[in-house]
Parts: structure tokens; sequence; C-alpha cells
């Protein structure tokens, strides 16, 4: 009976606790913005940013935003980490083709991407193929890195055992070296996303005409510091949602691994 | 008497495939980097037998297994399995390992699967694999809940499923507790009484070699220094006298070298 009630609370705690802290800042900040303690135009209340949040929601203006960023996220993601994956995957397997791009790949991977921005728009303009592009280098180095981690990792066991049993080398690719890469891949994955977000936001801050980034500049420039919150806040719930997501497709994928369950 | 012979080699059922195969070695040597592991070897296991190699580590005897299923090249010499001189991975030939080798993302039972013939029923082949280890209610577990000992009798489980005429045994009781180690001794046994595959087993422990070969040989720096028959009855009686005697017989060998 006491063991069944203390596990009860101790699931509370474990339930409620990570929420505590979150809880308690806002209740301060509701106290002192409320009290007018600290000026609207430096931090407006919670809820006068909630109730920006609803207002630009039910303009239909905040979805429009949300769903721009959202697709050139996605879009830049998609092309960025596949050509990270893939080359990945050769230099990972191909002896020869990491030699030829290796080197080069590590000296790119110095630059941070983000120090492109001037070259970029030089380029590209200041149109929709430069925030992309900048958003594909950014996610193109972390699943490299960890692609060709998790190939090389690979319990040369495993390979020995499948050539022993007669699997073809696309079948050991298939069913030895790719599963075994994935929990590395999954990581590279996660690291990309969280580069994603930043790329995105600087991105869409520099110049453009809609996306998250450009709701919150503009609010900027119109002194509208709840909105400028509100679009601060929405990185936050989207960077939590993207991390949510990817640990939800670790636990699934990596069921077999004892350390994921 | 013909009809007795058909008896006699008639397949247990469900394990029509196993033809044993013959293994020959013709001076076959091995150098890594300029250190000869191997002295011009002459090796050979008859069809079904069962032939123990003991010795201290780094005599060779793993290499020796490596060679026989073709995952090394001979530096000289050759391998003969089957009446075939050996070029690459053989056929025949499946080795066993210390470490179980089981891909950890498939199920126990996929694991097995992956090893049965393309051509057969391979559900049905990998269940019977298991039944004869008795995991058939493990089979859609992940290997990593499973002890070693199950995990070693699953990496059994995938040889029989491929219908396995040479298996060869690389220390594969070495990471096991003494127990579990009898037990799958006996389990060993059993299975290559009904199967009657060739085998090889690469062991340190002189108890596990003469209670399970039909000839031991020791091995040391590279050459074969002493090859004996088994003359007991199966099962063997560890606690005989003739079983200790010839224990200690070998052991002294292995040790008296050094003194």
């Amino acid at each position: 009976m006491a063991t069944e009630s203390l596990s009860y609370r101790s699931r509370l705690i474990n339930l409620a606790g990570p929420w505590l802290v979150p809880l308690g800042l806002l209740i301060a900040w509701q106290i002192f913005s409320g009290s007018g303690l600290i000026p609207r135009r430096i931090l407006p209340s919670p809820l006068e940013v909630m109730q920006a949040g609803f207002h630009l929601t039910l303009t239909g203006e905040m979805p429009m935003h949300l769903w721009e960023s959202f697709q050139r996220a996605i879009v830049g993601l998609m092309i960025g980490g596949s050509i990270g994956f893939v080359f990945g995957l050769l230099n990972g397997l191909v002896g020869p083709a990491n030699v030829l791009f290796d080197s080069s790949l590590q000296m790119l991977r110095n630059i941070p991407h983000l120090a492109m921005i001037p070259l970029v728009i030089l380029w590209f303009g200041i149109g929709e193929p430069a925030k992309l592009f900048l958003i594909e280098i950014g996610v193109f180095f972390p699943m490299y890195v960890n692609t060709i981690h998790g190939i090389r990792s690979t319990d040369p066991k495993l390979i020995e055992m499948g050539r022993i049993y007669g699997l073809s080398p696309w079948q050991l690719l298939i069913t030895v070296v790719l599963p075994s890469a994935l929990p590395s891949v999954l990581v590279g994955l996660r690291y990309a996303l969280g580069i994603m977000w930043v790329t995105l936001i600087v991105a869409e801050t520099i110049a453009c005409t809609n996306g998250i980034g450009y709701m919150t500049m503009n609010a900027r420039e119109f002194l509208q510091t709840d909105i400028v919150l509100v679009g601060i806040l929405l990185y936050a719930l989207l960077g939590k949602l993207a991390d949510t997501i990817t640990r939800a497709l670790e636990a699934w994928l990596l069921r077999w691994n004892p350390a994921y369950r | 008497m013909p009809n007795d012979t058909l008896l006699e080699t008639r397949p247990v059922p469900g394990t029509d495939k196993t033809t044993a195969v013959a293994v020959r070695t013709h001076a076959l040597s091995k150098e890594f980097g300029g250190r000869l592991v191997l002295h011009s070897l002459d090796f050979r296991v008859e069809p079904g037998e069962l032939v123990a190699v003991v010795g201290k580590s780094g005599c060779g005897k793993s290499t020796l297994l490596r060679l026989i299923c073709g995952l090394e090249k001979p530096s000289s010499g050759w391998v003969e399995v089957g009446g075939e001189r050996l070029s690459g991975l053989s056929r025949h030939a499946r080795l066993m390992f210390q470490d179980a080798a089981l891909l950890p993302w498939k199920s126990v039972k996929a694991n097995v699967v992956l090893a049965a013939p393309r051509n057969g029923r391979r559900d049905r082949a990998a269940e019977d694999a298991l039944e004869h280890v008795g995991l058939r209610d493990r089979a859609h577990e992940w290997p990593s809940i499973l002890s070693g000992g199950q995990r070693q009798r699953v990496a059994l489980a995938r040889a029989l499923a491929s219908d396995a005429d040479l298996l060869l045994f690389d220390e594969p009781l070495g990471a096991l507790d003494a127990l579990t180690r009898l037990e799958m001794q006996a389990l060993i046994e059993r299975l290559w009484l009904e199967r009657r595959f060739s085998a090889i087993l690469v062991t340190h422990d002189v108890e596990e070699a003469v209670a399970l070969a039909d000839r031991i040989l020791l091995m040391d720096g590279g050459r074969v220094t002493f090859e004996t028959v088994v003359a007991l009855e199966r099962p063997r009686d560890r606690a005989s006298a003739e079983f200790t005697s010839l224990k200690e017989a070998i052991l002294e060998r292995i040790l008296g070298r050094r003194s």
C-alpha cells in the first residue's frame, strides 16, 4: 500500500516536475508586467501575449506565416539532409570516395554557414532560394558526419556473420549496415533540426515577406512587443514539437535497443 | 543389409539436407605482418567427425577456423572442403564465435530466417531450428533481452536452419558461466548426434574437448604438436577414470612445453 502510493506520488512528480519552473516564471512574469513594474513596451504580460496570439490566429495572419516557415524548414531539411545522408553513405561505404571527398567536406564544415549570408545574397538575391540554400548547408553537415560515423561503427563481426550466411552486398547494406547506422543517423537528424530552426530564424529576419521571422521583424518596426514575443514563443514550440517527433521516431525505430526503451 | 544401411543414414525429419563434408588442409600457412601464425599445417576432418582443437591463446587455432571458413586467405597451401578447393567463402561452413553475432534489430526468429536457404520454406525451417534448441517460445523477442546462453542457442539454431554441413566453433562457450556451459555442451552433442554434421571445436577448455570430441588436436606455435583419438563411449562420464586421466594427460602436454 505504502509503496503503491509512493510510486503514484513519484509518478506525479515526474509528470508535473518539468512544468513547475516554467509555470513559476510565467506567474512571476504576469505579476511584474501586469502590475506595471515592467513597462509594456519592454515586456507585455503573458495574457497580452496570448491575446496577440489569438488575434493573429483569428485574422489568419499567423497560420499563413507559420505555414510558410514550416514549408521552408521542411524543404530545406529534406534536400540538405538527403544530400548529407547520401554523401555519408557513399563515403562511409566506399573508401576511394571518402579519400576524394571527406577532407574537402571537413574543411567546409568549419565555415559557420551563417557566415555565407553575404555571399548567398550576392548569388541568389534575397528570394526563396537563398533561404533554402542556407538551411540546406546548415543541415547537411550534421547528417553527413553522423551517417558516416554510424556506418563506420558497424560491428565487423555482424558483417562477417552476414557474409558467412551468404548475404549479398546489397542485403548486407539493408539488413546489417543501415540498421546499425540508424541510431547515429537519428542523432544527426536531431542536430540538423536544431540548426534548421536557427538558420530559418536568421534567414527570415534578413529580408523576407512572409514567415514567422518576417512577422516578428515587422512587429519590431511598429514596436509591437507582444507580437515579437508570439514569434519567439512559436519558434520555441516548433523546436519542441520537432524534438518530440524525432524522439517518438527514435523510440519506434530503435525499439530493439534497450537504451531507447 | 541394404535396408539396415538405409535406416541408419535416414535423416532426422526436418533435417534432411545435412550431408557432412570432409575437410583437408594442405601445407596450410598463414602469415600476419611477417609473423607466421600457421606453419604448413596438414589437417583433416572426416565427414561427420567432431574434432576439437585445443591450445593456448595465440597458438593459431582461431586463424585455422577462419581459413577453413574462407574469411581469410592462406599465405600458402590450400583448404579443401567437401572435395573442392576453397576460393572465397565456403558455402558449407558456418562459423560460431564467442559473441553470438545476432542482429539486435531483428527478432530472434528473423535472425534465424536470415540464414535459412532462400529456396525453401524459410519460416518453417527457422521455427524447426528454434524448436531444436528449445527456444521456440522466444521467437518473437528481441535478442537484447535474452541471456548469453540463450543467444548462443539462437546462433546455433541459425547455423542449423542454414543446413550447415560443417560447423566451426570458435570458443562459442567461452563467455558463458559454468552451468550454462555444461548445458550448451550437452545441446551441441545432442544436435551433432542427430544431424551428424562435421564439426571443428576450438576451445581452451580441455574438459570440453574430451567431453565432446572424437579426436583432439593440440596446437602450439602454429603447429599440431599432439593428436589423440577419444575412444570413450557417449554420453561421456566426466567422473570416470579414463575421462580424468585423458584430460590430465592433455593438460600436462599443454602446460609441459612451457616448463
